[in-house]
Order: C-alpha cells, then structure tokens, then sequence
C-alpha cells in the first residue's frame, strides 16, 4: 500500500463518531451540568472586563521536571494537597476578600511560577501575577467592594510584584542582550499600564457627579503603585541603553552587534505596539462599561429565579439567601447605572422589576438583618427600596454576611 | 435589557460540543480504544471545560483546550492502566469503534478493507504516532496546530507524522503478505 492511500483511509477515519443516541445522553449530561453549576459572578465580569484577552491554557509539563528552590517546596506540596482536595482549582478566580483568595496568591501562583526557568518566561510570569492583582482591583471596583483594607493590600503587592518584575527585566539584560531588555521593559510596561487605564476608567465611572473625575483614595493607592512600577522600568531601559552607549548620535555597534539606530528603531517599534494596545483597550473598555450594570442587574435577576426555585423546593433559607443577594446584586447594579449616567441611563436598570410571591413561607428579612445596610429588605426588594440603596451599597457590599460567590 | 450574559456562554458551550463532541470522541478512542470509556472520557473532557468556563478562566481557543483536556485525561488513563490493554479484534473494533465505510457510497471494496485494516492496525502503533496521525488526518489539524496541543516543536510533529506513516505502511505490509 503506498503512503497516500493510508493517508486516504485515515481521513476515512473521521466517519467514527457517536451514535445520536450517545449524543444526546452526553448533551443531556451537560446540560445538567451547566443548570446545577451555572457560570459564576466572577466568570461573567471577567469576560466582560477583558473582553477575551489573555491566554491561559491547561498546559501538562511534557518536559522533565525541572528543579525547584527549595523555598518553593512547601508551596509544591500544598499545592499537590490542594489540588487532590480540588481547592486550588477552586481558588483560581477568587478576589481578596473571599475565603480561598490566599491560596490563590499564596499556593498557586509561587508553585505556577516555579515553571518559569528562562529570565524571559519569568518576566511573563511576573507581569501576569501584577496584571492579575490589577484585574482584581478591577473586579472589586465593579462590585464597590474595593476597601481601604483590600486597597492598601492590593496597593502593596502591585509594588512588590513590580519590584519582582524590574529585577527579572534585569535579568534579561545581564547578557547585555538590550532587545531583549528593551522589549521585557516595553511590554510589561504597555500590559500593566493598559490594565491600570482600566481600573481608573471603571473607578471614574463609579463616581458620583459631585465627586467629578476624581479618582477613589483606595484607586489611587493602586495607580500609584503601578505607576512606580513603569517608571522603575523605564529607569531601568534608560539606565541599561545609557550604559551601552546608545546615544542616538553614535555611529558605533554595541556589544551585541546592533547599532544604536536599530536599538532605538526596535524600541520605539514596541512603544507603537504597546500604545496601541492601550487605545484598543481604551476602546474595548468603553463598550464594556456602558454593559456593566445592565449586566449587574441581569444577575440580580437570576438570583431572584433561583430563590423562586428554591421557594418550590420548600427549602426556605436557600430561597432566603438567594433574595438577600438579589437585592444587593441590585442595589449594586442600581450604584452603578447612576455613576455611569453618562454612559447609560438609570431607567433602564428601573426596568427590572423583581416580583416576589407573596408567600407566607418566605422569611422576613428584616429580622436579623441590619436594615441599614440595604439587604435588609432582601425578601422585598421593590423598585422604590432599591432606589433607596442608592448610596450605600459601597458599605452594603462590604458588610454583606453572604458574599455573592 | 438585551440578553442574558449568562444565557449566551452556556449556549456557546452547548454550541462548541455539538462541534466537536465527535472529534473528541475520535481523539479519545484511537488512544484508548475502548468505546465505553472513550465516552466517559469525551464526558469528562467537556464537563472539566464547562468548569473551567464557568470558574472564569479565560479560553480563547476552546477548540484547543477540548484537546488538551482530553490529552491529559487520555494520558492519566494511560497511567492507570500502565500497560494497554489487549488489541482488539478487527470484528470488535469495527463493532466498537462503529468504523463502517458500507456506509459510505464508495464501492471499491478494497478500500472498505484497509479501512478496518487500519483501525485495527492504529491499537498496534506507537502511541505517541496514533496520535500525530489522528489529528493530522482525522481531525485535519496542520502541524503547528499540532505542535501547540503537544508542546512539542512542528518539526517533532512533522517526523512523528512521517514516521507514523511509515510505521502505518509497514504494518500494512506485512498483513498483505
């Protein structure tokens, strides 16, 4: 038999496939799946905020195991722990504040960044924990959750991590290999600048008219903290191409066989790059903002038909909680439509309307509740009661006994 | 109020298995070759997705990511097993793997009969050549696509394949004798 005729019978191989009946068991498996562990808060904003950028992809290591330090042993092995008790997983899209959170950036991220061996894949690894504590002040933000206390700590790791982040730059330049160093600074730079231009849009939105454009305190601890970052960077590149000799008007070549004018030429390539990326996200990010309490709202919505279920079910206190966090999902959604009056207009929130049965069976919530923080009126959360939340739900969110997760 | 954010990512989901539920089905059972649990596996591989979706993780590439979630559940079973499990007859695997080109309205019986040859012939390659082969042939993967599932370089993926091929070619061979 000649080569092209197994080709051709292999390519016959794709008549295999499942029998409609076996189709259709595994779709209604999945379909049980999605309605007993439908997507979660977080995975909705997520997408919503980053609009599907980023890749991250369930990677097995194919290559032998590399070496690990040993300060990294304890975060391996609970890692392998947590992972067997499927916590780690679970821990992955937390944000500070929620129970598994310091797993995440305790457990998960120094055992991920143990697979980072090269200078250059550590700058990679580095940006990406700075872009994710950003993502995270982002998240809070939305939900008018960040507090000083999870600022000041998200405010300090971003300058921690930046501190990582300039040192492994540095790192890729010790072998005077200024593209490579130039590019690190560059990129990192662009990737963690554009979040930061996310998270001030999405704090300036959620101010209140009186308040202007000014930025949150809580926001501008973590600008701030960014901000040092792309200048200890950009120090650095200056620094770095300074001791090189890249003076834009020598003629030499450097160490490393580039002149000066394609050092520069690369450099102010990537700025391009990087400044584009901005604008796009700037863009993206305005479409995204106008969604934001539509889509806040919408959940509240779903909270409200799983207490219903729940209410059908006889199981009382599920359909409790469920109201509870319907009305904080539209006290919040509620916040947001008026901060982001420019952007959209508050009635259309006002559209959603939540209609509980009047069941004798439904707890009152505003027994055990403390009424001034806006969840007290869970098991009747009204048109005109969400508009009293108005201005609280920043400490309503904060205080709330059940978070939303 | 437009749609339901919630809504569109479980019928994107619900749309991506009706796409590639028979891909993954083909990738699974040409490495275990055992319809059952290929089955079981394909379930797993778009449950574990569904997981990963619905916890947030950004996919930009779910097509991808079936794949390599099928690879690393297909590689533990693999590990489970430690060794694979008697080949099947020819009769067996054409019942289980459900291979019948008499559906097909090609006449040439001869082709009919390398078919079956060659999915009996797949349990007796190299693991890591099924494969290659599968997804460049069956699955229509090009080698970089291949190469990024595997991690591995396309020039791994560009010798397994023309090894596979020969190894493919020699079992062959050696049953028309």
């Amino acid at each position: 038999m000649r080569i092209h005729n197994t080709k051709r019978i292999l390519t016959d191989l794709k008549r295999v496939r499942l029998a409609d009946a076996e189709h259709a068991h595994l779709r209604d498996v999945l379909q049980q799946a999605i309605a007993a562990r439908p997507v979660t808060e977080d995975a909705v904003l997520r997408r919503m905020l980053q609009g599907g950028h980023g890749i991250e992809t369930p990677v097995r290591p194919m290559r032998p195991m590399p070496r690990f330090a040993p300060s990294l042993a304890p975060a391996l092995a609970m890692l392998l722990l947590f992972s067997a008790m499927g916590v780690s997983y679970a821990a992955e899209g937390t944000v500070p504040g929620q129970l598994l959170y310091s797993v995440k950036v305790r457990v998960n991220e120094p055992a991920r960044g143990a697979f980072a061996l090269t200078p250059e894949a550590k700058v990679v690894w580095e940006t990406e924990q700075l872009k994710r504590r950003i993502e995270e002040a982002q998240i809070l933000t939305v939900r008018g959750e960040l507090t000083d206390a999870r600022s000041a700590m998200l405010a300090e790791r971003v300058t921690r991590q930046g501190e990582a982040l300039t040192r492994r730059v540095e790192e890729t330049g010790t072998k005077r290999n200024v593209y490579a160093l130039t590019g690190a600074s560059i990129d990192a730079t662009a990737i963690i600048t554009a979040q930061g231009e996310i998270l001030i849009t999405l704090a300036g939105s959620s101010e209140t008219t009186s308040g202007g454009s000014t930025t949150s305190p809580e926001v501008l601890r973590i600008t701030q903290a960014i901000d040092g970052t792309t200048a200890a960077l950009g120090h650095l590149r200056d620094t770095v191409e300074g001791q090189a000799g890249l003076l834009p008007t020598s003629a030499t070549e450097t160490t490393s066989g580039e002149t000066p004018k394609e050092i520069i030429d690369f450099a102010n390539q990537r700025q391009m790059r990087a400044e584009r990326a901005i604008a796009d996200t700037r863009t993206v990010l305005r479409e995204k903002r106008e969604q934001i309490p539509e889509l806040i709202a919408l959940q509240a919505r779903a909270m409200v038909q799983r207490a219903e279920e729940y209410l059908h079910q006889g199981e009382a206190a599920a359909a409790d909680m469920h109201y509870a966090l319907a009305a904080d999902w539209f006290a919040k959604a509620q916040t947001m439509a008026s901060r982001a009056k420019a952007l959209i207009e508050a009635n259309l929130i006002l559209e959603v309307e939540v209609t509980l049965p009047e069941d004798p069976e439904v707890p009152n919530q505003d027994e055990g509740q403390t009424t001034e923080e806006g969840s007290g009126e869970a098991g009747g959360a009204t048109e005109e009661e969400t508009n009293s939340t108005e201005n609280e739900t920043g400490g309503a969110a904060e205080e709330d006994p059940v978070q939303p997760m | 109020m437009t749609q339901n954010p919630h809504n569109d990512i479980a019928q994107e989901f619900l749309a991506a298995y009706e796409q590639y539920a028979d891909a993954i089905f083909r990738h699974c059972l040409f490495r275990v070759f055992d319809r059952d649990r290929a089955q079981e596996l394909t379930q797993d591989t778009f449950l574990r997705t569904w997981e990963a979706i619905r916890e947030g993780k950004e996919i930009h590439n779910l097509r991808a990511w079936l794949y390599r979630v099928a690879n690393n559940l297909v590689i533990d079973e693999a590990r489970r097993r430690k060794v694979r499990g008697p080949t099947a007859s020819l009769d067996t695997l054409r019942e289980e793997t459900g291979f019948d080109p008499g559906e097909d309205n090609r006449p040439e019986l001869e082709a009919r009969l390398e078919g079956q040859k060659v999915v009996a012939l797949l349990a007796k390659l190299d693991a890591p050549y099924v494969e290659v082969l599968t997804l460049r042939y069956v699955e229509e993967l090009d080698p970089r696509e291949i190469a990024e599932l595997l991690d591995v370089t396309s020039n791994v993926v560009s010798v397994r394949i023309h090894r596979g091929l020969k190894q493919l070619k020699a079992l062959l061979d050696n049953q028309s004798r």
